[in-house]
């Protein structure tokens, strides 16, 4: 069955938007013809509609005074959805300020906030420009930025510790020194991993962490995302092939994070437009010259791309095909999902997530890892001649530890999978679990035992 | 005479140190000799067995024989398996013949040599008797774009009254690691949500089925599949369906072999997310007040019937019905709906079968025989 293309353009004047009924038809999404102010209008209406709650309204001069400012941060990072987030979210303060009723008044307070990602790819643009031309672009309306290094992931060097997978995948943590500790920096940590595809779970974790303590550092009750239909189908996707399929249930929706002592609600206003509709609405309103690039060309060899580039190429091969709806379809699946069975255990301490199945236990039930006995004396020669060499792995010193529980702390699925790729081992501020607090100084719970 | 030179430490089996490695393991890309491999191969189907107690003392179980390299390598192992871990249970060949000149035949007489290896009885059941097609009939009448729709549809049906035939509920089938993480991603993209949650069940049985399904594969690779079945020299038929699968299929197979380029492991990856998706419950709709006190009003409410906007009425549906174990009125096989889809897509196929054939027509026989012909002529 294969459909449509997602948009096409009309070159000439003889089609009429079947919205205004007035202006030439720009484009056609959706099997309808817009102009494209009325497509601009229809984009907008998704975002309008999700934040349409009493909180992001401007309020009359005689309630301003009633409850706390409603502050939302927008997590920018100049690709072409964060663009048009931004756009649709400073046109919706200028309607407010334009509001004859509440004049003068925003509805919600707008922080936009770049994780300054340069030390991982490399773009065409300075993102602090393209924030500063894009806040110009709307100067009756007050929009803060702020932009944050990568390193503030380890600033806090006291949760630093050096992470190891066994041969029986378990992870050892191990404390390292202050010296080491101060060294450390995020170009140093992410050193140590060798596949693309580690090296852009982890950024993941890095990003969802540093931008939900932006948001508390911040005071924002809000946190809104730029991704759209596609990239949320996309990210099914790969939560799926990462081992992290129990979250995306969560991680998907709209829905409130705890964090420290508060809630944050996460939105995606974008979710219900497609790639394609985001791309025609920022060449039609002319926001693509603000768009950044990634200056390094993707490499054609499948080898050399990571889960989410495979991912991405798979959405856009099925887009040529015809197939552009896929992207809507996998999210309406993703949607359907709750929360696993089975209650959750412990947490990662790395990424902090709920672990349901414990990883070690899952994989080590499905691997056999013990070879066949030696029987001839070649074979035991050889053997030989292996421990003199690999002393260390023959005797097995390191995996009777793990397997005895020593040193050994819960790391879900995923984040296994991505330690799996670094070498010997990963610094990374690990999370405190309450469980060793309690291990470290409870002498004991029940008291009747020390009569 | 002189001794055989040592074999380079570096070149090693990783799990005895002892034996030459001769082979990568593609789940884990280990270097092994091959007793590891075969060791580790068996032992790690032998533990998903035992883990889920797939098998108990006595059983008769039917292993869903295609001739292909799944199913022979499965009846290969379990006959192992059997022997060495005392399951004590019988086995049979179970195999279904489509009717697909130039690509059954020839695997089903692979099947027949296997049934001799492993002296193990052999049931063959064949779509032309069960449903009196054949499936290049189907093709010839109903395109071939749709052809696995109905080569599904009819074989899961077909398996079963094999099995009722022999007097056995419970068929062991090959469904391999990567055809698990194939059906969860596939499950995703086509918005399947009844079936997204149970994605990656070892063992399928309908409720009210007497029939049982499982996947003693279910934990292992394709690609090691191929090379035990290399390796042990399994006699195997390895050509594909000649009615290759649907488009849109072929395009999540060629992302899983993209992805499983860069991380060996995605294929366990997936079936572990796939393991954890779980369908929310449906929110509750309130049903609005005045609707049930109109009812309670009424008092005598069974005998009120409503009349459609067509003149037609509705058939009462009786909750119970809604679930799996409903019969189908035409054959009586489990269904959820009134009428099995087999026998939805017999009838469509009935309207249009030609009504007048002509003698000896062959060009009904698919594109296998037409291939099969193509490579015997020579010039």
């Amino acid at each position: 069955m294969e459909g449509k293309a997602v948009i096409t353009y009309y070159e000439g004047f003889d089609v009429v938007c079947s919205r205004c009924k007035t202006e030439p038809a720009t484009v056609c999404a959706r099997l309808d013809s817009y102009c494209t102010p009325c497509f601009v209008r229809f984009i907008r209406g998704k975002q309008r509609k999700l934040m349409k709650g009493e909180q992001f309204k401007a309020k009359h001069a005689s309630k301003q005074s009633l409850g706390e400012p409603q502050k939302v941060l927008l997590a920018f990072s100049g690709g072409v959805s964060s663009v048009v987030l931004f756009d649709v979210l400073a046109s919706n303060l200028e309607e407010q300020m334009a509001n004859k009723g509440t004049r003068g008044q925003q509805g919600f307070e707008l922080i936009v906030v770049n994780l300054d990602e340069t030390i991982v790819k490399s773009i065409d643009k300075k993102v602090r420009s393209i924030i500063k031309d894009l806040i110009s672009l709307y100067p009756t309306v007050s929009i803060q930025y702020l932009i944050l290094p990568l390193h503030a992931f380890v600033a806090d060097k006291s949760s630093l510790a050096k992470l190891s997978l066994t041969s029986e995948f378990g992870v050892k943590l191990q404390d390292i020194d202050t010296a080491a500790a101060a060294a450390t920096t995020f170009e140093s940590l992410l050193l140590t991993v060798s596949s693309k595809s580690a090296v852009e779970d982890l950024l993941a974790v890095v990003q969802s962490q540093l931008l939900l303590q932006t948001a508390y550092q911040e005071k924002c009750q809000t946190l809104v995302m730029g991704h759209n239909t596609t990239r949320l189908a996309n990210e099914i996707i790969s939560l799926t092939v990462k081992g992290r399929g129990g979250i995306i249930h969560k991680d998907i929706a709209d829905h409130k994070e705890h964090f420290k002592d508060t809630q944050i609600e996460i939105l995606y206003p974008l979710r219900g437009v497609l790639q394609a509709e985001i791309d025609a609405y920022a060449k039609l309103t002319g926001l693509d010259v603000h768009v950044a690039k990634y200056t390094e060309i993707k490499s054609r060899v499948n080898k050399n791309l990571t889960v989410n580039d495979l991912s991405t190429q798979y959405f856009r091969t099925l887009d040529l095909l015809g197939y552009g709806n896929t992207a809507s379809t996998v999210l309406k699946s993703g949607e359907k999902l709750g929360e696993p069975r089975g209650t959750a255990i412990s947490h990662c301490r790395m990424c902090g997530e709920d672990i349901r199945l414990p990883p070690r236990t899952w994989l080590n039930n499905i691997t056999t890892n013990e070879g066949v006995p030696l029987e001839t004396e070649e074979e035991l020669r050889n053997l030989e001649a292996f421990n003199r060499e690999y002393p260390s792995i023959s005797n097995g010193v390191q995996d009777n530890s793990a397997a005895a529980g020593v040193g050994v702390v819960d790391v879900c699925y995923g984040c296994t999978l991505s330690l799996q790729a670094a070498k010997p081992t990963l610094v990374w501020p690990v999370r405190h679990n309450e469980k060793d607090i309690i291990n470290e100084y409870v002498l004991t719970d029940n008291e009747e035992d020390e009569v | 005479m002189s001794t055989p030179k040592p074999v380079k430490v570096s070149a090693l089996c990783e799990l005895c140190h002892g034996r030459k490695a001769v082979m990568k393991r593609p789940k884990n890309l280990q270097k092994l000799c091959k007793e590891c491999f075969y060791h580790v191969f068996e032992t790690e189907i032998h533990n998903t067995i035992v883990a889920n107690s797939l098998f108990a003392p006595g059983d008769r179980v039917a292993i869903g024989a295609s001739g292909g390299k799944d199913s022979t390598v499965l009846a290969s192992i379990l006959k192992t398996l059997n022997e060495r871990y005392n399951y004590g249970v019988e086995l049979v060949l179970l195999s279904i013949d489509e009717g697909i000149k130039g690509y059954r035949d020839d695997s089903l007489a692979t099947v027949k040599r296997n049934q001799v290896q492993y002296d193990m009885p052999l049931e063959i059941v064949s779509y032309k008797d069960l449903y009196s097609w054949t499936m290049d009939e189907i093709v010839s009448c109903a395109g071939i774009r749709s052809s696995c729709t109905y080569c599904g549809v009819l074989r899961r049906q077909a398996l079963d009254r094999g099995a009722a035939k022999l007097g056995i509920n419970h068929v062991v089938t090959g469904h391999n690691a990567d055809d698990m993480a194939e059906t969860v991603l596939m499950n995703l993209l086509r918005g399947d949500v009844a079936r997204l949650g149970k994605s990656c069940e070892i063992s399928t049985q309908s409720e009210g089925s007497p029939f049982k399904r499982t996947k003693p594969f279910k934990y292992t690779y394709q690609k090691e599949i191929v090379l035990y079945a290399h390796y042990k020299k399994l006699d195997y038929f390895s050509t594909e369906c000649t009615y290759a699968p649907e488009a849109f299929r072929g395009t999540a197979r060629e992302l899983l072999k993209a992805l499983e380029a860069i991380r060996p492991s995605c294929i366990m990856d997936i079936i572990y997310s796939g393991e954890q998706f779980c369908v929310a419950p449906k929110p509750k709709r309130a049903t609005p007040k005045y609707k049930n006190a109109k009812k309670i009003q009424n008092g005598d409410n069974d005998n009120e019937q409503e009349i459609n906007g067509d003149g037609s009425v509705s058939l009462k549906k009786k909750l119970e019905s809604a679930t799996d174990g409903h019969r189908c009125e035409k054959c009586g096989y489990l269904t959820m709906n009134r009428i099995c889809k087999a026998c939805v897509l017999l009838a469509g196929l009935e309207a249009s079968r030609p009504k007048v054939t002509i003698d000896n027509n062959v060009a009904v026989d698919g594109a296998a025989k037409l291939s099969k012909t193509l490579e015997q002529l020579s010039f």
